[in-house]
C-alpha cells in the first residue's frame, strides 16, 4: 500500500459531530453475510474501507432505534498493548421514555450478541460486529426517572465493540425481511 | 408507468432501505422515482434487478449503423494462362 498526503478534506467545510437520531440494530446471530475488510488495499482511503452489505438470513432484518438528539456518540479507543493495538468502538445512546417497548429490548438485549450500524452527521455508517466478534450491551448510563422534573426520564446504553481495525461500513442496510438464500 | 415496471426488488421483501447515496426509500411505495431507482441500479444496488420493459426503456439499444455497400468486381486473373511446352 501506499502512503498519501492527508489534507483536511472536509467536504464543503461540513464538520458536525454526533450521531444521526437513528442507530440499526439487529441479532448477531441472525446474520447471513458481512462485509468485506480490505485486504492487501492500494490506497490508505481503501485501508479504512468495507465493501459489500450486510445481509441478514432469510426471515430476519435490522431495525431501527431512536435516540434522542445530540445523546447519542461513538467513541473510538485504543486497546491493547505494544505490537497488540485494536480498536474498542463504544456507542452510546439515550432511548427517551421508559415505555415497555424500551424496557423489553433491553431485557432480551443484555446478555444478547448484537449487531449495530450508526451513522455520523456527515453520513458515513459504521458498523459494530463482524464475522467472529459481536457488540454486547457494557453499560448503562444516566438510566431512570431523573430526579427532577426537568430531568430526563430515559435510557441511557453504551454497547462495546472490539475489533483489530475500524473502517466505514459503505453498504445498504434494509429495514425489511431477507428472502431467499445468500 | 411506475417503478415496479422497470425495476423488481430482490433479495428482500418490500420495504424501507437505507442506501448510503440516497438515504431512506421505501420500496412498498409505487411512487418511488424511477430515475432515483436507476441511479442506484447503476451504482450496483444489489436489491433491484431490472426488467426487460425498464431495459428496453431506459438503456435503448442504438439502430444498428447500415454499412456501406461495395461493389465486388467479379475475379479476373491478370496473369497470361502459362503455355505449357509440348
Amino acid at each position: 500500500m501506499d502512503f498519501a498526503d492527508i489534507g483536511k478534506l472536509l467536504t464543503d467545510g461540513k464538520n458536525l459531530g454526533g450521531l444521526a437520531n437513528r442507530i440499526y440494530f439487529g441479532l448477531w446471530n441472525d446474520v447471513a453475510a458481512w462485509p468485506t475488510d480490505p485486504s492487501g488495499p492500494a490506497t490508505i482511503e481503501l485501508a479504512g474501507t468495507q465493501t459489500g452489505d450486510l445481509v441478514m438470513k432469510a426471515g430476519k432484518r435490522m431495525f431501527e432505534h431512536y435516540t434522542t438528539e445530540d445523546a447519542a456518540k461513538l467513541d473510538i479507543n485504543v486497546i491493547g498493548e505494544e505490537a497488540g493495538k485494536g480498536y474498542e468502538l463504544l456507542l452510546h445512546i439515550f432511548a427517551p421514555g421508559l415505555h415497555k417497548k424500551l424496557l423489553g429490548f433491553m431485557n432480551a438485549t443484555k446478555n444478547e450478541d448484537l449487531v449495530f450500524i450508526a451513522m455520523d452527521s456527515a453520513g458515513q455508517n459504521y458498523l459494530l460486529g463482524c464475522e467472529i466478534r459481536s457488540a454486547k450491551f457494557s453499560a448503562s448510563d444516566g438510566s431512570g426517572t431523573g430526579s427532577t422534573t426537568d430531568g430526563r426520564r430515559g435510557f441511557g446504553m453504551t454497547f462495546a465493540f472490539r475489533a483489530a481495525n475500524i473502517y466505514v461500513y459503505t453498504g445498504n442496510i434494509p429495514l425489511t425481511e431477507a428472502v431467499g438464500s445468500v | 408507468m411506475i417503478w415496479t415496471d422497470y425495476f423488481t426488488l430482490i433479495k428482500v421483501q418490500p420495504g424501507r432501505i437505507v442506501t448510503p447515496r440516497l438515504g431512506t426509500l421505501d420500496f412498498s411505495d409505487p411512487n418511488l422515482p424511477v430515475e432515483k431507482l436507476q441511479a442506484l441500479f447503476e451504482d450496483d444496488f444489489p436489491y433491484l434487478q431490472i426488467t426487460p420493459l425498464g431495459m428496453e426503456a431506459l438503456y435503448p439499444m442504438p439502430p444498428l449503423a447500415k454499412l456501406p455497400t461495395k461493389t465486388v468486381e467479379p475475379f479476373a486473373p491478370s496473369r497470361k494462362p502459362i503455355k505449357r511446352k509440348a
